[in-house]
């Protein structure tokens, strides 16, 4: 006579046909995770060697200078400059920390400084997340300093992302595109310095600072084009190691494809 | 089971199960995070959580879902069904981490408040491609927490059973928030194939079980009649209800599950008070119908659960007339003793 | 599971299968492409024609090469940088024949090709130095055969 198995969750002993057809669906079970777990992890695409150096401190030497963002422009060697770009704690620009070190020291725009705090640096970029100034006092000198020349190089068009730079040359992986764009459009609108990349067909990229048609630090204007593929228009200037562009706000133009659910 | 309130009532096989649920978690994770931190060295630990919890807690919403439909396919895969519940909660607590991950790392120590920046944050809500995909698993991780947190039987007992099923049918809602919350997030900016096309199968393979498992219970409901007072209708011959099984007849669309036992037949109604399984479906053990499900039980001559337990179900009038089964539709109240028809 | 619960199964299901597959098929063509730029606007200096040394180091993902106007005078060191180098700052310097930092040669950035003024000599090796972190990057020994 066949015998008749029935499954009850709460009786110990499980029939024998039952527990060999539960043993293959485990094994089936097993296959399925292990092939999702390789192929979610093993295929994503590959992480830029940003970083962010949370647990270590440093310390920055040169000109403190405001325009066009709060920013040290380190002399590497004669005649070569290094400009890095200062940052505040989590998702904010580094106003608060400049006014807690000028309550103290007065000013200190165009003076010499020692700022301490924690660097954050990827393809040739590199930048400070300055460091409580209570803890790591700020330091200024009086010195004869270079002066600093921003050429203008005239007007362009050009394609790209707008990021914000303390996640993308540093701990944000990735730091750009639609995954990232939250965290991109709350950084700006923090204070961080807005940054425009570029990238040609080798996989070169390029960075431009951004600012306002009359060179104004500009945040709340661009939230709603950060994170995504944009063309502008503006004047290009150079800064040192860094670009400048100077956007007219008017003629940022989305690149989109056909994504409007609801077409006019 | 009706009585005093206990978090889980444990049992070897449950323990099993869940031996097997937290085996396969930390396998996948281990396996995930190795070949990650092996292929892809730059990767953070803060990008590494978040990846790894959201794709287990997709994989665990698709097992899930498939077991329903694959029990009632075939009842082999009822042991499954048994201990869904756990692997219910442990995949929302999963997707709690990837949710207050992903939180943190995007939308916190900024300007605004962390929720409010999730709904505001990017405003294109009316884009397809640009909608804001991260309010999409928002919104699912509320209908899981909502689910996790009503999982108890306590909460099955004191919502009434519609209010708790309604909730607890929501997960549909979030399976498909979750897959465009992956299409319209991650799947835009990472370039491997693979990953959408597992996501395009599992979603192929859930279509498929679903309308297998909802063709095999059209095909039943087809047979149906309709319900009147005096009106015997034809079951079946006795020969063909097996010893401690039944038999499920169907009249306006509702089922009745007539139990043959002790040379004795009983009809109550197939919908089991518990979770709504199938009685018919269930096997006669101890003098008791019992649940395939979730092992609840009745006395096949009255629906009622053997004391202390209290749950009752409709019971029917049945009678055997030239070795033929009749059933007479009219569903008694729930718990009515009914004299069982006698097998000469 | 009654009838009613049937068929609020079959509408949920009904709904999954003609949304969503709308839902993954546009979300994934027409997706918006990362826009190539072609136009650079860093400026190198321009190649010397000829090439007289090619050293690959494809480990720290730096390629030198020496170039020069005619075959017999070295007067540029060009170097291309495939990966980003993982340093807060970079420096190019020569390397003395006792392993030390030697003249200065260049500031290395991003990625990307650099071309530097150097004399006639055969370099024995360059060196890379972090001057915000004041530490070597890397040192690399040219072989001359």
């Amino acid at each position: 006579m066949k015998k008749d198995e029935f499954y009850i969750g709460y009786i110990d002993n499980v029939p024998p046909k039952t527990k060999k057809k539960l043993k293959i669906t485990v094994y089936i079970l097993l296959i399925v995770v292990i092939l999702f777990a390789i192929v979610f992890s093993l295929f994503q695409n590959k992480f830029k060697n940003s970083t962010f150096e949370l647990t270590n401190i440093s310390e920055i030497t040169g000109t403190y200078h405001n325009n066009p963002y709060p920013s040290i422009r380190m002399e590497l060697q004669p005649n070569e400059y290094k400009n890095v770009l200062l940052l505040g704690f989590g998702k904010f620009g580094a106003e608060k920390d400049i006014k807690n070190i000028e309550n103290r020291l007065m000013s200190i725009e165009g003076q010499e400084v020692s700022i301490k705090g924690n660097l954050v640096y990827y393809n040739g970029k590199t930048l400070l997340q300055v460091a409580d100034s209570d803890e790591f006092p700020v330091s200024k000198k009086e010195s004869q300093l270079p002066e600093r020349t921003i050429n203008s190089l005239g007007e362009i068009e050009i394609e790209g992302e707008i990021i914000d730079p303390k996640c993308y040359f540093g701990v944000m992986k990735p730091g750009f595109g639609k995954i990232h764009r939250s965290c991109a459009v709350r950084c700006i609108s923090g204070g961080i310095p807005p940054v425009f990349t570029t990238v040609n067909k080798e996989g070169i990229s390029e960075y431009f600072m951004i600012t306002d048609a009359k060179g104004n630090k500009i945040n709340h204007d661009i939230l709603e084009y950060v994170g995504q593929p944009v063309k502008v228009k503006g004047e290009l200037e150079q800064l040192d190691n860094w670009f400048i562009l100077k956007l007219n706000i008017e003629d940022i133009k989305l690149l989109k494809g056909n994504s409007k659910i609801y077409s006019n | 089971m009706g009585l005093n309130y206990q978090l889980v009532l444990w049992n070897k096989n449950k323990k099993v199960y869940d031996r097997y649920i937290l085996l396969f978690v930390l396998l996948y994770l281990v396996l995930f995070w190795a070949i990650t931190l092996i292929t892809n060295r730059n990767t953070t630990l803060e990008t590494l959580t978040i990846r790894s919890s959201g794709t287990l807690a997709i994989l665990l919403l698709h097992i899930i879902l498939s077991i329903g439909p694959l029990a009632r396919i075939n009842t082999k895969f009822l042991p499954l069904l048994y201990n869904r519940r756990h692997l219910g909660v442990t995949m929302f607590l999963i997707a709690l981490i990837h949710g207050g991950f992903s939180i943190f790392q995007f939308h916190m120590l900024g300007d605004v408040n962390p929720i409010y920046s999730v709904f505001t944050s990017n405003l294109d809500y009316s884009s397809l491609h640009d909608f804001p995909f991260q309010v999409l698993g928002f919104i699912a991780l509320l209908i899981l927490f909502a689910m996790a947190a009503t999982s108890h039987d306590f909460w099955l007992a004191n919502l009434s059973a519609k209010t708790w099923k309604a909730l607890h049918m929501l997960v549909y809602v979030a399976y498909a928030l979750i897959v465009s919350h992956v299409f319209l997030g991650a799947f835009q900016q990472e370039t491997s194939p693979y990953m959408p096309a597992l996501i395009g199968i599992g979603f192929v393979i859930l279509v498929i079980l679903h309308i297998t498992a909802g063709i095999k219970e059209v095909r039943k409901d087809r047979q149906t009649y309709k319900a009147s007072d005096t009106d015997w209708k034809y079951v079946c011959e006795i020969d063909e209800i097996e010893e401690d099984r039944a038999k499920i007849f169907i009249v306006d669309n509702e089922r009745i599950a007539i139990f043959k036992y002790e040379n004795k037949l009983s009809a109550i109604h197939n919908v089991c008070k518990h979770q709504g399984g199938p009685l018919g479906e269930g096997k006669i053990v101890d003098g008791c119908i019992t649940c395939p499900w979730h092992g609840y039980q009745y006395l096949p001559q009255n629906g009622q659960s053997p004391p202390p337990f209290t749950e009752k179900v409709a019971t029917y009038h049945v009678k055997i007339e030239d070795n033929k089964v009749y059933v007479l539709p009219k569903a008694l109240e729930e718990g009515t003793e009914v004299t069982p028809a006698i097998i000469k | 599971m009654n009838a009613g619960l049937r068929k609020r199964h079959l509408i949920f299901w009904i709904l999954i299968l003609i949304i969503l597959p709308i839902i993954m098929i546009r979300a994934k063509i027409n997706v918006p492409k990362q826009p190539i730029e072609n136009k650079t606007y860093l400026e190198v200096n321009k190649q010397k024609p000829v090439l007289i040394k090619e050293i690959n180091d494809m480990n720290d993902g730096l390629k030198f090469n020496f170039r020069g106007d005619n075959d017999k005078q070295i007067s540029q060191l060009e170097v291309i940088l495939v990966k980003p180098l993982k340093d807060a700052s970079s420096t190019l310097f020569e390397l003395n024949y006792n392993d030390e930092k030697g003249t200065y040669i260049g500031e290395l950035s991003q990625t990307g090709v650099y071309r530097f003024p150097i004399k006639n000599q055969r370099l024995y090796g360059v060196l890379i130095f972090d001057e915000i972190k004041n530490d070597v990057v890397i040192k690399k020994v040219f072989q001359w055969d």
